[in-house]
């Protein structure tokens, strides 16, 4: 039953996509006779499938809409506003509704105050347009909408069981990684969860509220075709720390019966595509992963065996093995169009708000990357978009007393740029206040009055999460708001954020990410014992130090001065015996910085481990990695780390860093 | 949503990452608007349960204190924490919490 519940909700969305992008097209460029049919296919088809899961919430809705549709088309009325506003709105309750599937709380309706006021909608419309369309056929089908969540149950199959089930986690719950929500899911995802109830009782007051420790207690009524192993297996590892009972239950006396079991739902027909979970593909890529770290280790036996034939055949393995990696990670890349397809919309929402035109460009939608990174992508992006809109295009009346047309502009761009993808939000706007960042960063306390503020460390100041908390609050206009959280969200992802402005032409936001959070190049160093892994599209040179004066934590380096720092005194390694190098690393764009190491140990194609919540709080680390030999590296976050130089720097020398041209 | 009250919107999300400071955010937010505060969520992107027992606390502490706290525009993550946890009407008000377009500026 889930896996027809799981395609009815994907097949829903990829149709509202279609929907909403045909209406895109249709409010941009004007409507064709294409259009209606389109969108009438799309509705028509997600009736379709609704009606064999019995989702009558969904069924009822689009049928409204269907009959509209058919109106507009039979009578050849053309798309314009507002109907077509009208119709956005629709496919965005659908997608409302579509959710609702998904979460397995079809059975209540998400705004019910919100249904009623588009039906009405709609109903004017049909009266209005109605002429060939008999009437009766809607108006008589067409259910009120429902509040009462009870009210309209199809018949059941009953072939479900009921479980109680009642969870008291341990307090370390959430500390050591878990969530009490993800069980929830977990057992939403077994069948359906009637009735949850969740105890507040333990939460203490909020002076001795531990904020890190785990409160919530749950009492749970589950319907699922599933065994009691089923469940147990969900609290496996939590069950020594917590207080976990299941059993059997009776079906509650009132509540809905659960849906019946539809055949198996209908697949398109002559599809070039499978449709895969992603779960199984997240398995593959994992096994895969193992696959490239034993091929490794295989490939340092053949190198050290004195056996031309092993190592043929351990070198044609290894090349084997790298294409199915990148197979393999292939089948995770999708456009990027998926994100963007959002934004039509959101600006123009966002120009109705602000009161400002808003024209969207975008372009290099078929980039593609890791569908892990899309979606964490999204939320930053949406961020940048804002605040583009709210502070970087200027009114209507500046703008023509600046010679610019009186609509402002955005540009949404990505691009694959050698293996990184770079996504840019632009805006041809009033720029960033370059003296206004000043004098507040002096304010701030940021840096003394006297000090000299290049545009670029300008730019970087932005991203500070003081500089821009305060904004945020008041809503002050200025650039800022919430910039430090974006920055966060993409060096999370192991990018980078940067901000090029031009006063009076425009602010572009540039993202560079990394193609997919699975496996990076690496270089490995040694400090005494202990290797770690340098991700490749840092480096920017190896340098012997013996001939270099290192005193004051700076060295030359090509006529620049960098600073570096010690490896070993970061990670309190023991003193060195042998001779350093200096690894040249870059961050953000131009900036660059040194690491000191006593070895470097050559190129390493690694595959991340998350590293556990205990080491979140490092900081320096990004992730961890076995090597061929069994051993585990670590991931430097060198951006994080050369932000510690770079700070240590600033103290001694009193200057801002390197970052000039 | 009065012009008065004044209106806390946190973009930092709401997990157990941020959860130590965040506590102490919102009691500070409580501490400064003793009559009345305004906690607008739709710009909360990511939520755990750490992040719904603080708003529980908030709500508590806010009450025991005699603030008329309001929750209000649910981003769609923290709509879908709170209703699978079945705790949606604990946070609803007067206005049901619509999500979008009820995102102005508070001035």
């Amino acid at each position: 039953m889930d896996r027809a519940r799981h395609a009815i909700v994907h097949e829903a969305r990829e149709l509202l996509a279609i929907m909403d992008q045909t209406l895109e097209r249709v409010a941009v460029e004007g409507d064709d006779t294409g259009s209606v049919n389109e969108i009438f296919r799309a509705v028509h088809t997600i009736k379709g499938s609704s009606e064999l899961l019995a989702f009558e919430r969904i069924v009822s809705f689009t049928h409204l809409l269907e009959s509209v549709l058919d109106s507009v088309r039979d009578n050849n009325i053309e798309l314009a506003q507002p109907l077509l506003g009208l119709l956005v709105d629709c496919g965005d309750y659908i997608a409302e509704l579509v959710d609702a599937i998904a979460a397995h709380r079809e059975n209540i309706e998400p705004d019910a105050l919100k249904r009623a006021e588009l039906e009405s909608a709609l109903r004017e419309v049909l009266v209005e347009y109605q002429t060939v369309f008999d009437d009766v056929a809607v108006t008589g089908r067409v259910s009120p909408p429902a509040v009462a969540p009870s009210a309209e149950a199809p018949e059941t199959g009953g072939v479900e069981a009921y479980w109680r089930i009642e969870l008291r986690f341990g307090r370390d719950m959430l500390r050591s990684g878990m969530d009490p929500a993800d069980f929830l899911r977990s057992l939403a995802s077994l069948g359906r969860l009637v009735e949850v109830s969740t105890h507040t009782d333990d939460l203490p007051p909020a002076a001795a509220m531990d904020p890190e420790a785990s409160y919530l207690a749950f009492s749970l009524l589950l319907a699922a075709d599933c065994g009691q192993e089923a469940i147990d297996s969900i609290f496996e590892f939590v069950r020594d720390d917590s207080d976990i009972q299941v059993r059997r239950a009776e079906p509650p006396p009132s509540g809905p019966p659960p849906p019946k079991n539809p055949s198996s739902p209908r697949s398109a027909p002559g599809q070039a595509y499978v449709k895969i979970p992603v779960d199984r593909l997240d398995a593959l890529i994992d096994l895969v992963g193992e696959l490239v770290i034993s091929g490794a280790s295989a490939t340092q036996v053949a190198q050290r065996e004195n056996n031309p034939l092993f190592h043929d055949a351990a070198q044609s393995i290894e090349a084997l093995v790298e294409q199915v990696r990148d197979a393999a990670l292939t089948l995770r890349m999708i456009p990027i169009g998926e994100v963007f397809q959002r934004f039509p919309r959101v600006v123009r929402g966002l120009s109705r708000q602000l009161g400002k035109e808003i024209r969207l460009t975008m372009a290099g939608a078929d980039t593609e990357l890791d569908k892990a990174m899309i979606e964490k992508l999204s939320e930053p992006l949406m961020h940048i978009v804002r605040n583009a809109a709210d502070h970087g295009l200027e009114p209507a009346s500046e703008r023509l007393a600046a010679g610019k047309p009186a609509a402002g502009t955005l540009h949404l761009r990505a691009y694959h740029d050698s293996g990184s993808i770079v996504i840019e939000v632009s805006d041809d706007g009033r720029g960033l206040d370059y003296a206004g960042i000043r004098r507040k960063a002096v304010e701030r306390g940021l840096i003394a009055a006297a000090d000299a503020l290049s545009d670029d460390d300008a730019s970087r100041l932005l991203f500070e999460p003081g500089f821009s908390t305060r904004e945020r609050v008041t809503r002050l206009s200025g650039r800022g708001v919430g910039m430090d959280v974006v920055r966060q969200r993409i060096e999370a992802l192991r990018g980078e954020v940067e901000i090029v402005s031009q006063p009076g032409k425009g602010t572009m936001v540039r993202l560079r990410l990394p193609l997919t959070l699975a496996i990076i190049d690496g270089f490995l160093v040694q400090v005494a014992d202990s290797v770690f892994v340098i991700p490749m599209d840092m480096m920017v040179e190896c340098v012997d130090l013996r001939n270099h004066d290192t005193r004051g934590n700076v060295v030359e380096w090509r006529d620049e001065t960098l600073a570096y720092v010690r490896l070993r005194d970061i990670f309190s390694l023991p003193p060195a015996h042998t001779r350093e190098s200096l690894v040249v690393v870059r961050y953000g764009r131009r900036q660059r910085a040194g690491l000191v190491v006593d070895k470097l140990l050559g190129e390493f194609q690694t595959v991340i481990k998350p590293l556990g919540i205990l080491f979140d709080k490092v900081g320096s680390l990004s992730g961890s990695t076995i090597l061929g030999d069994g051993r585990v590296a670590l991931i430097l976050d060198v951006p994080q780390l050369i932000q510690r130089a770079v700070a240590a720097n600033a103290v001694h020398a009193g200057t801002s860093g390197n970052g000039d041209e | 949503m009065s012009a008065d009250v004044h209106c806390f919107q946190p973009v930092e999300p709401f997990t157990i990452f941020g959860a130590m400071a965040l506590k102490k955010r919102l009691l500070e937010e409580l501490e400064a608007h003793p009559e009345a505060l305004e906690i607008d969520l739709s710009d909360v992107g990511e939520i755990d349960t750490a992040g719904v027992q603080l708003l529980l606390m908030l709500k508590r502490e806010a009450v025991s204190r005699d603030c008329a706290i309001t929750f209000r525009a649910f981003s769609p993550q923290v709509r879908e924490l709170l209703d699978l946890f079945g705790l949606s009407a604990d946070f609803q008000n007067e206005a049901t919490g619509s999500t979008d377009t009820s995102r102005g500026s508070g001035g």
